[in-house]
């Protein structure tokens, strides 16, 4: 499982993850990609993301439940990071992207 | 700003994440996020995209797959995993989606927004206290059935002094009055009721108090409640309006109470008390223009409550013999009585959308059929891998289910806009149309009505693909012939359709026939205006005569007018006085029942155009020998002397009325109405004005008013209108269910085009291998076409007999609505039944082109 390839949508999910760091939840993750990807995405599909690259331990997830005693009203968030073989997955990508935008970026502005 | 999400999609959410609050939690807060970027209508579609997506992809959240609790598939799964297939299949064949859902969201849509009017008008409950037990008494005549006719004051007082096994007993009647809000004055409908008659009803008031039957003792200070309506628009709400002293037609008069919204009797925008004096409670019995209102206690029988009210009366006729009509008296529920003018119409208009649903049913069934027979190697496949045909049926229904809940769900939506439109458009034809809304009990309708056709739709061609899945049959093996049931259904179809058609035909036929009747007059280019005179200014007739004779002379000297005269009733708008029953002088046997009378000026006929068929019109009022002159209408000629020698005969009344003249009859009540026999008085001034203009009267409208101004500024003109603009106003109610029924019918010629497409193309693409064989054997392309149009001609002939014989039976139970049209119309039948055949050979003739096309080669190279 680990070995097959990242889908494009999965890619900028773990993407997310990395930017948002410990503040990475399902939220987040969802307003993190609308902004920077500056078009409307579907907060299931976010959900199923997270499932899948779970499942491929790319990410993992921890429960936080709010003490409410301590007055915290916020609702059970699953805070999500990378695991080490995610981060590795998500270098591999760059690197392989980088040498293939090598020496052609001039040609995006033909 | 909304700060909860809908109501409904958090319940769904709830049974599709079964239990697991993570999601719904973060769609709640993001929901709450864009309420505030960017308000609630376009957060609440963004919400309810984000749960279709939920049901379509069903996410787990990340969490479950380590919690370790994996569940066994329940039926509920089970429902899901049916759901969410049903979703992606059909959005995998758009044009089958949107087909399908469009004729159900029109079906359901029509269907919730007419239900919505029907129940609010004819079944809501009305707004008093336990409104089931009110009802309506009146007058009952057999020359006009259903009517409940109004009253005298001394018969209603004697009637009402003996109340029997009733628990209340009041009357009321309309009054129009001049409402006079500091120095700004203008007309207002009022209803004057007797002091009992808002304990009667039992409403509390919104501000102050209703009246109480102390308002009613003669000398006691006039008082006056209001409204919702008038306290809105005419004293801005004021909170402290109670108390206040307002001028009703010169009469102050104090505030004391407002009443709610929504709170009615009669069409009045004000309430004022009768005072009766001793003299107007004994005399005049025989003039009756009180309405009744009454209630008995719960559960009563109504029938028994009638024929003791009939008794009552006719023993009160035998004690005053002198002004007794025969008549009888009878009560009906007060919602029946209030409607009872709409329920026709309406019902009309529920039958018609109905039939459009279920055209519309007939279509998606034939729809999916086609559909569900191009799968049926699929289903084969499923059935061979071991799925049950129960567990195939359950998948099948589960699809049209899903078909018609998306349906339904856009059929409301359609409707809350459609009705939101009718109301805009003819708000003022729709009975109650402030009472018209979706409510619970509307929504309930069209959630039955949505599963029934989910079930209507899916049952037939469910049972028919599972059952065939035994059969493992490839598409190469079929018959290539269109299976009897889609025939029949296409003729049923056909049949609908063509009913609907007829019915919307006849009426607008009757509606022609009403729009181009001949009233009597000439409507075009004559204006009429409701003038009113202070009466401190003018307290007397004198005064009043030289202003209408100042007024006239101004008008008839001022280009561009022919010709001027008043009335005490402006045709069609206002209705005459009537008397029961008039006898011809010294024969009593001959006599005419339900007679109107009209004040009118000498000059009345000559400006309104109704010709004088025999002698003169009156001579010059106002001379005491002329006040006896009449002229009366050939209606009332014909009932009575037959012979055409009225002219110098007298009518027994008030002393002997001479017959001067006989002018033609007018349509007094409307142009689709009959005209009643009636006669003319003469007077010398009356409140109407009528005008004839050279040119278009409605030019003339800024300039009477100036004219009326120039002769004195405290003259106030009212109520100005042309002739035509009357008529017009008339016709309103039927111009609205004419309007209505051509959109129905218009709908369910469509649909049942789609329908004969449909089946036909879908009869040629099967029968492609058949077509392409015969046209390499040598058949003509033409000889094909001419199979596949007289295979659809054949089913639409059908459709066209059954139809035909549908709607002679239905026209039977829209007698009553029509006007004009009696009998077999045989023109409307032929044009009806040749539209229908035009329309479904037009169908035909793309598949049949598409059969004539087909390439031998490419077939026999297939094979």
């Amino acid at each position: 499982m680990a070995g097959s390839t990242l889908g494009e949508f999965e890619h900028h999910v773990m993407l997310a993850v990395l930017r948002l760091g410990k503040r990475a939840y399902s939220v987040s993750i969802f307003s993190e990609l609308e902004t920077q990807l500056g078009r409307g995405i579907q907060l299931p599909a976010v959900y199923v993301a997270l499932r899948r690259l779970e499942k491929r331990e790319l990410v993992s997830s921890r429960l936080v439940v709010p003490d409410e005693d301590k007055g915290d009203a916020r609702h059970p968030r699953r805070y999500v990071k990378l695991t080490d073989e995610g981060l590795h997955r998500l270098k591999k990508s760059r690197d392989g992207f980088l040498k293939l935008w090598d020496g052609v970026e001039a040609r995006l502005d033909a | 700003m909304p700060e909860q999400p809908p109501r409904l999609g958090t319940k769904i959410l709830a049974v599709l994440t079964a239990g697991n609050r993570e999601f719904a939690a973060d769609l709640h807060f993001l929901y709450l996020e864009r309420c505030n970027a960017v308000g609630g209508l376009r957060a609440g579609l963004w919400y309810w995209k984000q749960l279709i997506w939920f049901a379509l992809l069903r996410p787990i959240s990340p969490g479950n797959l380590h919690s370790g609790n994996k569940r066994k598939a329940s039926s509920m799964d089970h429902l899901i995993q049916d759901i969410s297939f049903s979703l992606r299949s059909l959005l995998r064949q758009k044009s089958f989606a949107v087909v399908v859902l469009l004729t159900l969201v029109l079906g359901i849509g029509m269907n919730t927004a007419i239900f919505s009017i029907l129940y609010g008008a004819l079944y809501r409950p009305l707004e008093y206290r336990s409104p089931e037990e009110l009802i309506q008494v009146g007058r009952t005549r057999t020359e006009v059935a259903n009517a409940l006719l109004p009253v005298s004051i001394p018969m209603f007082l004697d009637m009402q002094s003996d109340l029997g096994s009733l628990a209340g007993f009041e009357a009321y009647t309309g009054s129009t009055a001049l409402l006079g809000i500091g120095s700004d004055s203008k007309l207002a409908q009022g209803t004057r009721v007797t002091g009992g008659m808002f304990n009667l009803l039992g409403v509390p008031a919104l501000l102050g108090r209703g009246l109480v039957p102390s308002d009613g003792d003669l000398g006691s200070e006039k008082v006056v409640v209001l409204s919702d309506e008038m306290w809105r628009s005419s004293f801005g709400s004021d909170p402290s309006i109670v108390g206040t002293v307002v001028n009703l037609s010169e009469e102050p008069h104090t505030v004391v109470g407002v009443m709610p919204a929504g709170f009615k009797t009669g069409n009045g925008l004000f309430w004022v008390p009768f005072q009766w004096t001793d003299e107007q409670k004994s005399t005049n019995r025989g003039s009756n223009f009180l309405r009744i209102h009454a209630r008995v206690p719960d559960g009563s029988d109504l029938t028994r409550i009638s024929e003791e009210l009939d008794v009552k009366w006719r023993n009160l006729g035998a004690r005053f013999q002198d002004s007794y009509d025969e008549s009888g008296m009878a009560a009906m529920p007060l919602l029946d009585y209030k409607m009872r003018r709409s329920r026709g119409g309406l019902t009309m208009l529920g039958g018609a959308v109905g039939l459009v649903l279920l055209i519309a049913c007939v279509n998606v069934i034939n729809l999916l059929m086609v559909r569900n027979e191009a799968r049926q190697k699929e289903i084969t496949v499923r059935a061979a891998l071991g799925a049950s045909r129960a567990r195939i049926v359950k998948q099948l229904l589960t699809e049209s289910f899903v078909v018609s809940g998306v349906g339904g769900v856009l059929g409301v939506v359609t409707a809350a806009i459609a009705l939101r439109a009718m109301l805009q458009m003819f708000g003022d034809q729709i009975p109650r149309a402030d009472e018209i809304g979706l409510d619970s009990s509307v929504l309930l309708f069209s959630v039955a009505l949505t599963l029934i056709t989910g079930l209507l739709v899916g049952i037939v061609p469910a049972m028919r693909a599972g059952g065939g899945s035994d059969q493992l049959r490839s598409s190469r093996g079929a018959t290539g012939r269109v299976s009897y049931l889609q025939r029949s259904l296409i003729v049923t179809e056909v049949a609908l359709a063509l009913m609907l058609v007829t019915g919307t035909g006849l009426l607008v036929k009757s509606f022609w026939v009403a729009t181009s009747a001949n009233l009597g007059l000439a409507a075009n280019n004559i204006l009429a205006a409701n003038i009113f005179l202070p009466s401190a200014k003018y307290p007397d007739g004198e005064q009043r005569r030289s202003f209408f004779t100042e007024l006239k002379e101004r008008l008839e000297a001022t280009p561009g007018i022919e010709g001027t005269a008043m009335t005490s009733m402006v045709p069609i708008r206002n209705f005459g006085f009537n008397v029961n029953r008039v006898e011809v002088d010294g024969e009593p046997d001959r006599f005419a029942t339900f007679v109107e009378f009209r004040s009118v000026t000498p000059d009345y006929f000559d400006t309104m155009g109704i010709p004088v068929l025999q002698g003169r019109v009156f001579a010059n009022p106002g001379e005491e020998d002329s006040r006896r002159e009449i002229v009366i209408n050939q209606e009332l000629s014909d009932q009575l002397f037959p012979d055409g020698d009225a002219v110098g005969r007298r009518l027994a009344r008030n002393g002997g009325l001479e017959i001067v003249g006989v002018v033609g009859n007018v349509k007094q009540y409307g142009p689709d109405r009959r005209q009643p026999p009636g006669w003319y008085q003469p007077t010398r001034t009356a409140s109407n004005l009528m005008i004839r203009t050279a040119g278009s009267a409605g030019d003339f409208v800024a300039n009477l008013r100036g004219i009326v101004a120039s002769v004195d500024p405290d003259a106030s003109v009212f109520r100005l209108a042309t002739m035509d603009q009357i008529v017009s106003e008339s016709l309103g109610p039927r111009r609205f269910q004419l309007i209505l029924l051509t959109i129905f019918a218009g709908v369910a010629l469509s649909l049942g085009t789609v329908g004969i497409y449909g089946v036909l193309s879908y009869s040629v693409e099967r029968r492609t291998k058949e077509i392409g064989v015969r046209l390499a054997l040598g058949a003509l392309p033409s000889a094909v076409i001419r199979d596949v149009v007289v295979g659809g001609g054949v089913l639409v002939a059908l459709g066209v007999v059954v139809g035909l014989g549908g709607s002679f039976a239905m026209q039977r139970f829209i007698t009553g609505l029509l006007y004009g049209v009696e009998g077999v119309d045989l023109t409307v039948y032929a044009a009806v039944s040749a539209v229908l055949l035009t329309v479904s050979l037009l169908a035909a003739v793309q598949p049949a082109r598409r059969a004539a096309s087909v390439d031998p080669v490419q077939v026999l190279r297939d094979e």
